[in-house]
């Protein structure tokens, strides 16, 4: 045992590679059993017709004007389906504060949701704020928008239903791409490292 | 002991010395003017001022008969920010009157506007909007003697950067230690540029972004000072409303406040592999932080920790490198990425990543005795890393590695291996920007440059793709030169503005001139020399490409928002490509190796002089 240790480790470039690959996998599964990030939205604008908004974490609030004042729904498509695992709410505001719509969304077990804008006049061009708060998704305040953003304009499809879009990228994602980029370093340098170990042999 | 002791004194001396000159060149030359005024005109002198209205500007008239005016201090209260225009007639060479015109701001968060003048003026007049509130407190000429520190250490750095240099020359300028004698003087320039420059944003391309990237990077709930919020928000102060030294000290006094703006925000948990490049900077600005320094110590530090990082990576490329130590050297030192070294900017990593990962590759490719070891290969990985973090447009640069001689590996498996591996990291670095796209995630263009759309411009293209050849090939040709080594690339700092063509133009001539002289070391094989260009080619495609998605309106014939700058880290490959030919140049290696560092020291510290020091601290 003793010697298979020494012959394993004896260089340390090998313990390096080793710990590299060992590290990323075991950080891996840590995050695959704990999940430790919550949702973080990052979500895509697409002009003409559909609309996906900017980057801001939860409370989400975009500021948006529409150019239609006949809309009949709102759309809103979240990309990652872990949307489903979470009640949140959906609020149309002004301003001022006043609200013209307030949407609670619980058990909605979809990736997808549609609002009704039936009988909620909305006026062209005027400075709406769209905040979608999450309480469980993430504990955060809302980011710093990049000022030459403050604006969505938003059009409406021929049959009056508006898309917002939503992508994000889950934390979680990131921390399996670092683990994954370690345990490839780790095999990368192995070869050459266990070389070393070889010649000093 | 002894030996010890008179080398300290001799240091002592030298430093007391130059501190003297530049004191003495502060008090008698550039106070001489003052020192030899009358007693009458001497001093601070308050005037008296008439208002007026005419059209939709509002006037304040002041008579001067030919008074010598050094500095014009308004004192004010306005509740905005007010733009203002400072005309003044001013006597010329022929005893006529010519009109100068300044462009200011009176900034509501200081109430002293300073205008440098330095001439005798017969008339000032200053117009503002007339729906613009402001309350004028009092107008006065200060024509007293002033010790401006900031020229007192651009002149000692100078004086240092001069002796430096001569010692080395000395002391034999051994191209051994090219690479320490690099690094100090890009610390006393990069130096020179943190110390003189406003402690704001809005100077450098995007820094008030990559501030905020920095200042996030702490995690979790942050709140902002009143100094820190005003480096985001678009209420930093201007780049016009800093004409003086004392303009700029009062916005330091202001952003010094120690007291919270009421403004919050979340930094994530978690560091994306694009903002690791911010990690340096963001020690720097905690670290100083962290013991108590004020906001405009600790924002230097946060920049002095970016250049650091720049100066050592490219230092030990110069140190390690087998041919074209001199080059390097010159690379290191052009203007635009020593400038971006000295800010809030990624740009630095990525360049100085670059360098040093293609220092390694060449290494491998001319040296046959130079083989890959772990060392070499784990500071090539994570050289290229560093380097491709903040923009992964770079990494198929990684796949030079492929072409490596088998030879330079212990046999043929170990090659194999490692080269798959490298293979793999490439295919990750390269997931990050093109996995988006394809699996309709990032479908987002960047708001400023319109009505962009990612997936709607690769719509465009795929449904034309000759069009677009012809749109990239028409775009390439009219900017490659511009792009490459044009004033933009080589001699720009930003929106402080570019170098003056001669001095940019001898900066040009020394890169060319260098780059011969050493490409007739880069003894690569033809085939290889092919293969950089072709990879070289790669990539400015792909930068292209990159902004045409995202950066440019749909449908649109030209492409948007490539900068001159993102091409720096392709110069040294590209000249490598230049490799084998004959020119030779006989000087001796001393000279040689002073002159490459010589020259850009000199068009560096003229050009920090003409728009840093003449422009925020006269």
């Amino acid at each position: 045992m003793k010697l298979w240790f020494k012959k394993i480790f004896k260089n340390w470039s090998v313990l390096f590679c080793y710990a590299l690959i060992g590290g990323g996998i075991l950080f891996a599964l840590a995050v695959f059993i704990f999940k430790p990030m919550k949702i973080n939205t990052s979500y895509s604008y697409e002009y003409s017709n559909k609309v996906t908004l900017e980057k801001v974490n939860f409370p989400l609030i975009q500021h948006i004007r529409f150019y239609d004042d006949n809309l009949k729904a709102l759309n809103i498509y979240f990309q990652d389906d872990s949307i489903k695992n979470y009640d949140y709410r959906v609020k149309l505001l002004d301003n001022q504060g006043n609200e013209y719509f307030n949407y609670e969304i619980i058990n909605r077990n979809s990736d997808m949701v549609s609002l009704a804008l039936d009988g909620i006049s909305l006026e062209k061009n005027y400075d709406y704020l769209l905040k979608i708060e999450c309480d469980d998704c993430v504990d955060v305040e809302m980011s710093v928008k990049d000022s030459s953003d403050k604006y969505t304009y938003l059009d409406g499809y021929d049959n009056k239903t508006l898309e917002i879009r939503i992508n994000y990228f889950s934390e979680n994602n990131g921390f399996f791409w670092y683990s994954a980029m370690a345990i490839v370093i780790g095999l990368t340098l192995l070869p050459v490292a266990r070389g070393n170990r070889d010649e000093k042999v | 002991m002894k030996k010890f002791n008179n080398k300290i004194i001799r240091y002592l001396l030298i430093i007391v010395g130059i501190l003297g000159i530049s004191f003495g060149i502060e008090v008698f030359g550039f106070n001489f003017k003052l020192l030899t005024l009358d007693e009458v005109d001497s001093g601070v002198t308050e005037l008296s001022y008439k208002s007026e209205v005419t059209g939709d500007k509002s006037l304040i008239k002041i008579n001067l008969d030919g008074l010598y005016v050094n500095k014009l201090i308004v004192e004010y209260e306005a509740d905005a920010d007010v733009e203002y225009k400072l005309n003044y007639s001013e006597r010329d060479y022929y005893n006529g009157l010519n009109v100068s015109t300044v462009d200011d701001i009176f900034d509501n968060e200081v109430n002293e506007a300073i205008t440098n003048i330095k001439n005798e003026v017969e008339n000032i007049e200053i117009s503002y909007d007339i729906d613009k509130e402001i309350r004028f407190k009092s107008i006065f000429i200060d024509n007293s003697v002033r010790i401006n520190y900031f020229r007192i250490i651009f002149m000692c750095f100078v004086m240092s950067a001069m002796l430096i240099l001569s010692w080395y020359y000395k002391n034999g300028g051994h191209t051994s230690i090219l690479h320490r004698y690099f690094i100090i003087m890009g610390l006393i320039l990069g130096g020179a540029m943190i110390i003189l420059q406003p402690s704001a944003t809005y100077y450098c391309w995007d820094d008030q972004i990559h501030f905020l990237n920095v200042y996030e990077l702490a995690g979790g709930n942050l709140d902002w000072s009143v100094g820190e919020v005003q480096m985001v928000l678009d209420e930093a102060f201007g780049r016009d409303s800093i004409d003086s030294i004392e303009e700029q000290i009062n916005q330091k006094q202001y952003l010094n406040r120690d007291e919270l703006a009421g403004y919050s925000t979340y930094g994530g948990r978690f560091i994306t592999y694009n903002k690791l490049a911010y990690i340096p900077s963001a020690i720097g600005y905690y670290s100083a932080k962290l013991i108590g320094l004020p906001f405009d110590i600790c924002f230097m530090f946060g920049k002095f920790m970016n250049l650091l990082v720049y100066l050592f990576l490219i230092g030990y490329a110069i140190k390690i490198t087998k041919v074209g130590k001199r080059l390097l050297v010159v690379l290191g030192f052009i203007p635009t990425s020593l400038f971006l070294a000295s800010q809030y900017s990624y740009d630095s990593a990525v360049i100085a990543g670059f360098i040093l990962a293609m220092v390694m590759l060449v290494n491998w490719f001319i040296d046959k005795e130079c083989k890959v070891d772990f060392k070499s290969l784990l500071i090539f990985i994570l050289a290229m890393l560093y380097g491709c973090f903040p923009k992964a447009v770079y990494i198929p640069f990684i796949l030079l590695f492929l072409f490596v001689p088998t030879d330079r590996f212990r046999s043929k498996r170990e090659s194999i291996l490692v080269k798959s591996g490298i293979f793999v990291i490439c295919l990750l670095m390269m997931a990050t920007f093109v996995l988006p796209v394809v699996s309709g995630g990032a479908v987002t263009g960047d708001a400023r440059g319109g009505d962009t759309s990612v997936a709607g411009q690769l719509k465009v293209i795929l449904s034309n793709p000759f069009g677009y050849v012809k749109i990239l090939n028409d775009t390439m040709v009219k900017n490659f030169i511009s792009s490459f080594i044009g004033i933009g690339a080589l001699g720009s700092f930003a929106y402080m503005g570019n170098l003056s063509t001669n001095l940019y133009l001898i900066f040009l001539i020394l890169l060319i001139v260098v780059s011969f002289i050493e490409a007739s070391k880069f003894n690569i094989d033809k085939v290889y020399k092919g293969i950089f260009l072709v990879i070289t080619l790669g990539v400015v495609l792909l930068i292209w490409t990159a902004l045409y998605l995202s950066f440019t309106p749909v449908g649109y014939n030209t492409i948007n928002g490539v900068q001159p700058r993102y091409f720096i880290p392709l110069l040294f490959p590209f000249l490598i490509c230049l490799g084998g030919s004959k020119f030779k140049f006989k000087v001796s290696s001393k000279l040689y190796n002073l002159v490459v560092l010589l020259v850009p020291v000199i068009v560096i510290f003229i050009a920090i002089y003409q728009l840093i020091l003449s422009n925020y601290c006269m």
